[in-house]
């Protein structure tokens, strides 16, 4: 039995056994490898998606849970080959390093900025909390996701 | 930019043309960057491999049957399916096996005794469950506390002496010991180690991985299966963080292995769990410390003795154990010292080159010993430093003794360093409540990396090719781990053949499709990469200059290429057009390539490139609970030129957070061979929420080091070496209390402070 | 190998029925934090895994006049923002914010946090402290059990095979304080080495008319320290009062040493920051 959703804006059908981890799903079968695993146990937000309009870690969402729902990767931020605003401020500005936590980070930038448009610097940290990054300290992450505050589009 | 890339930037508010700090940015922002365990092939399977259930043990029967029987298990190997010798390991120690048969004993947890191929991962799992192993318990010395009672043969034993250490202390009038404890780290990489393996023409064995060292691994795994150099091909993608952590073998002679007896591709992965189990680790230590100094601030004599747990396997045991001890000499002039360090063999996974490779860990002894000293001589711990780092070249023989060092220029620019660090750390800040301390902690270091040396390869070499549209790809054999190789590659490529940066790609880390460029690590990619790819520009240029003066029939002119052209030489007067020069190139095959190669002045072993580094640290105490906040970090460096500021800075900063985590939360621990951190759950690094509230890096440009390109002596490693000890230091200034337990956390605070009991460790009855 | 099978459902009827069919061959899950991970690791005998999320019946924070009601689909980041929540129990606000990441917050549940039952859940010492009642349903019976019956034993509930927490009743009460805190090794995505509440009802002169001390993570569940609250009830709080705590609590509790921290720091620590909360209240924050 297929389980339909949205991915990315586009309406698929997944195969895999409805509990199969999204995570796996998104990797596996429609090898969309932007979305990365780190851990499996949701404690380094590296496989952060949003779901519909939040973010969560895929790799402790079933398949069968998203039927109907709105998946949005890494790989989907961009719009007509355009990127996302916090796409191009970590590019421009130093935010990343190996880029293994980097797709994780920017969606969980992205679902930050999305309920919480002018974030002061501690409701940054807080909104990365759950991302682990060992190589930038954090500190230029921060910074890009400041720099766009003033320029902040929908 | 590459403008044919569809993926572009939006036309950025920050500047008018937005430029990506990096090359390799945009890859990684939009998930098109591939890493190991991003390559997938039709018929592709998945291997996954059995660990054994003891640490101690000879192996009596392993029995596949059941688990063969599985529908959609395709194969399992065993130490029978290796026909030559059974023996793998790390840089040039070949001293484990590849896997573990009947009749033979397994060493470690890491011991591998079989690997099952499967159409998926969850089928592997399962078949691993039901292989039946046999396994007869051998006692082994489980703790560190075991091999001292039981009186077992160090495995390494090291000694740095100078000058007359009795003496020393006579000469003191006043003498400090101080106990310390280390703990056994992981490098927590987010990347976890992966691989996957296929076969291509000519039976080509190809194995995709990340590796901090392509060339080692491929003449280990040749080696170790006696294949052909040509028949191994490797090649790394991009690497999610390694920090010294995958230049061990991992995946890879497994991968290797079943890529001989498969046709098709085979993926393997490593979960957390397995990478925090079964890869090399970061040494830990006990050391008992002593200082003796005048009361005029002059350092009399200093003693250390450490004992540290190994594993069976030794690829990086002396280097570990010899980093920790050079590390405790710090930059000065010592005139008596008597270190000692031994290793033992205790149930352990291998240990690893961790970032620092144990300097930063010396390095903590000596800065807080001198604290410890600087308390009972009623002087400045600055003050104390001043009056003892090494001033000159002589002096670095001290800090490697029998080396016969040369640096580039006598300028030892520690004290502007010092002043930097200072200038910007401002004034401390007054505590956030009552009852709550605030103290700052000082720490230098001397940071110093042979050139054109690491531990196994004398330097680099690169490849650079040039299109037809002057356009240019730089081929290296180094894999871009995220401190940024790729912007050290267009850089100095850009300088040496004067062409702008986007006009430059680069192909990175294959055995065959790139050159040799030995190990990443041990801040030497500046160096090493950085003057091979000066000499390919230079030897380029010297080509196509030749090849213009043939194109235009002028042999004896003086040409030179200068804005994608050709002028004659120091005039502004065009020689050759390019496309006419293209055109001439087209038709004659002309190729259009040239290798350049960087090695270390092989007559002089021990030339070192010297940063000082300085670091302060404010951090607030609430003395009852024993929680820390860290107000601030400074760090000030001098490296020589700075090629690639956003880099630079990120590496800094991020040594610095991942130093607080090695100092204030990682705890790697075992208990008769089981691992007590199995997970990120239990074994913790910072987070958001843990860094300090300003984080910072200086940069001085003074001592430009000896061949080094532009004067840039390289980095990485070096933002590590002093955090730990500004920490423990601001603390001391803060509260009086010298933690030297790691990791510094409130409860071992509390414990050295009184407040709650604690129970010495009983190792130290053996220094 | 044991094939595991989603099921959603979209009334309480519908899943009641199948637990009632099925009942230790039932999974139930809402946010798949806790369930997921145990899934991952093998540790899920269950091969039925029921997925309570579309179930609307089980969403909605509301009051009644005795009861704050959360329903067991509330997320710990609809709860922590929650504007009723943040007026009558701040410290519950404050203890869902502590709990993981916001990803993790995003799907985990207080119901669920409860039926995990580990003794650090920081929802649970929260419900622990102020003795919520759980609501449990079965298609037959619906009871509300008191916390502490329903947590009587280390991760194990009361909940029988046929039964599933539809919500958890706070019973309303104006606390003149009541602070929620935890002690983690790190700042997120940690584990309580201790957490615990507390709660005062203080008259004009700040004599102690009620009391609440909870503590999680020192003992196989969570507990109360009714010792301590025996001791301050009818007192005036006082910083000597503070002080005295702190000596009843390290007495009273016997935690163990595990690989997050040891029982002396434990003890230490339990101590000295209810002590900080009573003097708190005293300086009227």
């Amino acid at each position: 039995m297929s389980t339909s959703f949205f991915l990315n804006g586009v309406l698929v059908e997944a195969t895999s056994n409805k509990t199969t981890p999204l995570l796996k799903v998104i990797r596996d079968e429609f090898f969309l490898t932007g979305t990365k695993s780190g851990c499996e146990t949701g404690e380094c937000g590296a496989c952060l998606v949003l779901l519909d309009d939040i973010a969560v870690n895929s790799c402790l969402v079933l398949l069968g849970e998203i039927e109907g729902k709105t998946i949005t990767t890494i790989e989907g931020l961009n719009k007509d080959g355009i990127l996302d605003q916090v796409q191009v401020a970590f590019a421009e500005l130093g935010a990343l390093q190996c880029g293994f936590c980097t797709p994780g980070m920017i969606i969980a930038a992205k679902a930050l900025l999305m309920h919480n448009p002018h974030p002061t610097r501690d409701e940054i940290l807080i909104g990365l909390s759950g991302n682990l990054c060992r190589c930038t300290g954090y500190e230029q992450i921060v910074e890009a996701v400041e720099s766009i505050l003033p320029y902040r589009t929908k | 930019m590459n403008i044919i890339d569809p993926l572009r930037l939006k036309d950025s508010v920050f500047m008018k043309n937005p430029k990506p700090f990096r090359l390799d940015a945009v890859d990684k922002v939009t998930g098109r960057a591939k890493y190991s365990a991003d390559y997938y092939f039709p018929k592709m399977q998945y291997a996954k491999v059995l660990w054994p259930s003891v640490s101690s043990g000879i192996v009596k029967k392993i029995s596949i049957a059941a688990a063969q029987e599985i529908d959609g298990v395709t194969l399992i190997i065993t130490r029978s399916n290796i026909s030559g010798p059974n023996i793998s390991g790390i840089f040039q120690f070949f001293d484990r096996p590849i896997l573990i048969g009947e009749g033979e004993i397994i060493k470690c947890n890491s011991d591998p005794l079989a690997i099952v191929v499967a159409i998926s991962e969850d089928i592997a799992d399962h078949a691993l469950s039901l292989i039946n192993v046999e396994i007869d318990p051998i006692d082994h010395a489980d703790s560190l506390y075991d091999a001292l009672a039981n009186n077992d043969k160090p495995v390494f034993e090291k000694t740095i002496e100078k000058g007359n250490i009795n003496k020393g202390f006579d000469e003191a009038d006043v003498v400090v010991r101080q106990n310390y404890f280390c703990p056994l780290g992981e490098h927590a990489y987010i990347e976890p180690e992966a691989g996957v393996v296929y076969k291509s023409e000519q039976g080509v064995i190809n194995i995709i991985v990340g590796s901090q060292d392509l060339t080692q691994n491929q003449r280990m795994i040749c080696k170790s299966l006696e294949l052909p150099f040509n028949m191994v091909h490797i090649h790394s993608p991009f690497v999610g963080g390694a920090f010294g952590g995958k230049h061990a073998m991992s995946v890879q002679v497994y991968l290797a292995l079943i890529g001989i007896l498969v046709d098709f591709p085979v993926k393997m992965t490593w979960t957390r769990e397995e990478s925090l189990a079964h890869s090399c680790k970061k040494q830990g230590h006990i050391i008992s410390a002593t200082l003796g100094i005048k009361k005029n601030g002059k350092i009399t004599a200093f003693k250390a003795e450490l004992v540290g747990p190994c594993g069976p396997y030794h690829g990086n045991t002396q280097d570990n154990c010899s980093g920790v001890l050079a590390g405790m000499i710090g930059p000065y002039n010592q005139p008596n010292i008597h270190i000692h360090g031994r290793m033992f063999d205790v149930l352990l996974p291998e240990l690893g080159a961790f970032r620092g490779v144990g300097a930063p860990d010396g390095n903590f002894v000596i800065e807080t010993i001198i604290e410890l000293a600087a308390n009972k001589i009623h002087m400045s711990g600055l003050e104390i430093r001043k009056k003892n780092w090494f001033r000159n070249n002589e002096d670095i023989k001290t800090l490697f003794p029998g080396a016969t060092a040369r640096n580039g220029s006598e300028r030892w620019c520690m004290n502007e360093v010092v002043e930097l660090a200072l200038s910007k750390a401002g004034s401390l800040p007054k505590p956030s409540a009552p009852n709550r301390f605030v103290g700052r902690g000082f720490a230098n270091a001397s940071c110093a990396y042979m050139n054109g040396n690491t531990p196994f390869h004398k330097g680099s070499t690169a490849q650079i090719d040039m299109f037809l549209d002057g356009t240019i790809v730089v081929k290296t054999g180094f894999a871009e781990l995220g401190e940024g190789i790729t912007g050290i590659i267009t850089h100095f490529a850009s300088v040496g053949l004067g062409i702008s940066e986007d006009r430059i790609s680069v192909n990175l880390g294959d055995t065959h499709l790139t050159t040799k460029s030995g190990a990443l690590g041990f801040s030497q990619a500046t160096v090493n990469l950085g003057n091979a790819i000066l000499d390919a520009a230079t030897k380029l240029k010297n080509h196509i200059e030749f090849l213009a003066k043939r194109c235009i029939g002028a042999p004896n002119k003086e040409i030179e290429f200068r804005n994608s052209n050709f002028y004659y030489k120091h005039t502004n007067d065009l020689a050759c057009e390019w496309q006419t020069f293209s055109d001439y190139c087209f038709h004659h095959v002309e190729p259009l390539s040239a290798t350049g190669r960087f090695v270390g002045d092989l007559a002089d072993e021990y030339q070192y490139s010297i940063t000082p580094v300085a670091c302060i640290a404010d951090v607030e105490v609430d003395p009852e609970t024993g929680n820390f906040k860290i107000l601030q970090i400074i760090q000030s460096h001098d490296v020589g030129k700075v090629i690639q500021p956003e880099s630079a800075r990120g590496q800094m900063v991020g040594a610095t957070v991942m130093q607080i985590g090695i100092t204030m939360f990682e705890n790697f621990m075992m208990d008769n061979g089981e691992i007590l951190t199995p997970s990120f759950s239990e074994y913790l690094i910072p987070t958001t929420l843990d860094i300090p509230i300003i984080n910072e890096v200086h940069f001085f440009e003074g001592n430009l080091g000896i061949n080094c390109p532009e004067g840039a002596k390289g980095l990485g490693e070096h933002g590590m070496y002093t955090v730990g000890a500004a920490i423990a230091n601001a603390i001391f200034n803060a509260t009086g209390i010298m933690v030297t337990k790691i990791p510094l956390s409130p409860e071992t605070f509390l414990e050295a402070s009184g407040k709650i009991p604690s129970v010495e460790n009983r190792c130290y009855d053996y220094l | 190998m044991q094939k595991k099978h989603y099921m959603s459902f979209h009334s309480l009827e519908a899943i009641l029925s199948k637990l009632n069919s099925f009942q230790q061959q039932c999974c139930l899950f809402s946010g798949c934090t806790d369930v997921g991970v145990m899934l991952r690791n093998g540790l899920i005998k269950a091969e039925l895994l029921l997925d309570c999320k579309n179930i609307p019946d089980l969403y909605g924070i509301e009051i009644n006049n005795s009861h704050l009601i959360i329903k067991a689909n509330e997320s710990f980041s609809r709860i922590s923002n929650n504007s009723l929540i943040k007026k009558i129990f701040p410290l519950l606000a404050n203890a869902s914010l502590s709990v993981g990441s916001p990803a993790i917050r995003n799907r985990a549940t207080l119901a669920g946090n409860i039926n995990t039952a580990s003794p650090a859940g920081d929802g649970l010492i929260v419900a622990y402290g102020l003795e919520a009642k759980i609501e449990l349903k079965s298609i037959n019976s619906s009871r509300l059990v008191r916390i502490d019956h329903y947590i009587s034993k280390t991760k194990t509930t009361d909940r029988r095979d046929d039964e599933l927490i539809t919500a958890i009743h706070f019973p309303l009460k104006q606390w003149t304080f009541q602070k929620f805190f935890k002690i983690g090794k790190r700042n997120a995505l940690a584990i309580s080495v201790v957490n615990g509440i507390v709660a005062l009802q203080l008259d004009k002169n700040k004599m102690i008319e009620d009391v609440r001390i909870a503590l999680g993570a020192v003992a196989p569940t969570p507990i109360r320290v009714k010792e301590a609250e025996l001791f301050l009830k009818g007192k005036t709080l006082s910083m000597e009062l503070a002080n005295n705590i702190d000596n009843i609590i390290r007495s009273k509790i016997s935690p163990i040493t595990d690989i997050r921290a040891s029982a002396n720091y434990r003890k230490y620590i339990s101590g000295v920051l209810v002590k900080r909360q009573l003097l708190d209240a005293l300086e009227g924050q």
